[in-house]
């Protein structure tokens, strides 16, 4: 159990400096061979809501729908392990904290439902444009990535939303992730689905029916 | 006080959501909106729906020429990368293009880049109203768009000027507003369909997927 945490930890380090080093390289002239978006592209939340709002694939689309399809087949390994905007949360709360969260409060469990309804409006304010209304796109206001992004490059407003985000978050336990992140929610969905299907097929087959 | 519920909840969420973009969603058809947007930048319609507003041609520019949009300019355009001319001039090094992970700026011949056209206003001109010796914006044109005429006066041959902007931030008239300033009038965008660096065209949207 222990090793495992280790191994998330080193993980979680790898990625996080992995993200801060794209962020680093990012100035003039640009990186030609590593993108300096990896992140974003392989981001499945901006992906699909750019389809939903354009039509148009997001450019290397691919990334993200093998994102998400690795999300669907071994569940939602991304936001403990792989996430650079989780594992600075993290990072940091072990920093300042030790891993013990300075609040614990107890949130209605509805709380957790307000993601859901985010994600819901995300995509139905992106969607808009089947039904041939001009909907502004805010996808993007959500997104952790640029929320990490914009906080650290334009360093006004959005790094006091960065500042305020972060520090919810290591005081109360991931408060970003289990409330709002509408990343986070598409890979639970997916995880959800791959549950369901499994435990269906596992029905079928009698292999979960207790002996 | 009554404590809040999820139907308050959602009620309230909605409520804010549909107030604040509300009286946006009529603007979002509207045109440029006089924004001088990056080379190699998408049709406008699509060119908000597209930016994920993550910052990294803010980052990577070298003049440091590309601002976001104030909210003031409207909500939908809000935080993308604009050019303040006035501020700095744009060098056309294609950067902004390479980082773009959304593909709302695409990387295109620099040769065929166009953002806009400077004009010159004859009222604030030291060598037109005052017949002062000054021929800066001539000096800084990197195209040789701007000519002299008969009288030694400059003037702005439009099918040439670039708009990168470079004339009217060294102008040397005191002031917010430069003696040449740039409008992104007769400018190129990159039509997503028929992916092609072309002029604007006027926008045949009616709701639906952009072209």
């Amino acid at each position: 159990m222990k090793n495992k945490r280790l191994l998330r930890l080193a993980v979680q380090l790898v990625c996080f400096t992995v993200f801060v080093l794209l962020l680093v390289r990012t100035k003039f002239p640009p990186p030609g061979r590593v993108p300096a978006g990896l992140f974003f592209q392989a981001d499945f939340y901006l992906a699909l809501m750019t389809f939903l709002s354009t039509g148009h694939p997001a450019p290397n689309w691919y990334l993200a729908l093998t994102m998400g399809f690795a999300v669907f087949v071994f569940g939602n390994f991304f936001c403990f392990w792989i996430c650079p905007f989780g594992s600075g949360v993290d990072l940091l709360n072990l920093i300042f904290f030790r891993r013990r969260w300075p609040l614990r409060w107890k949130l209605p469990r509805w709380c957790r439902s307000g993601r859901y309804i985010l994600l819901g409006l995300m995509v139905s304010l992106s969607a808009g444009i089947f039904f041939r209304l001009s909907i502004p796109f805010v996808a993007w206001l959500f997104d952790p990535f640029g929320l990490m992004v914009r906080g650290l490059t334009l360093k006004n407003w959005p790094f006091l939303v960065l500042l305020v985000v972060i520090s919810g978050s290591i005081i109360l336990p991931r408060s970003w992730c289990f409330y709002l992140c509408p990343l986070g929610t598409c890979y639970t969905l997916l995880a959800k689905a791959r549950g369901k299907i499994l435990s269906k097929k596992g029905r079928g087959d009698g292999a979960d029916q207790p002996s | 006080m009554e404590p809040i519920n999820r139907r308050k909840f959602i009620k309230s969420l909605f409520c804010t959501v549909l107030g604040v973009f509300l009286p946006d969603l009529w603007a979002a058809g509207q045109k440029t909106a006089g924004l001088i947007r990056p080379p190699g930048a998408v049709v406008e319609e699509s060119f908000n729906d597209l930016c994920w507003r993550c910052g990294l041609c803010f980052k990577v520019c070298p003049a440091k020429c590309l601002k976001p949009v104030p909210p003031g300019k409207g909500l939908t355009r809000w935080q993308t990368p604009h050019l303040i001319p006035r501020q700095a001039g744009c060098l056309r090094c294609g950067s902004c293009g390479r980082v773009c992970p959304s593909g709302a700026i695409r990387l295109v011949e620099m040769e065929s880049v166009k953002m806009g056209t400077a004009s010159i206003e004859p009222a604030r001109c030291l060598v037109w109203t005052h017949q002062k010796e000054c021929l800066v914006c001539l000096e800084y044109c990197p195209v040789g768009a701007i000519i002299l005429d008969g009288k030694g006066r400059p003037v702005v041959e439009p099918s040439v000027c670039v708009g990168c902007g470079l004339c009217e931030q060294h102008c040397p008239v005191l002031g917010a507003k430069a003696a040449i300033t740039v409008t992104p009038a007769g400018e190129k965008r990159y039509y997503l369909k028929e992916r092609r660096y072309q002029a604007v065209l006027p926008s045949n949207r009616k709701g639906g997927w952009y072209v």
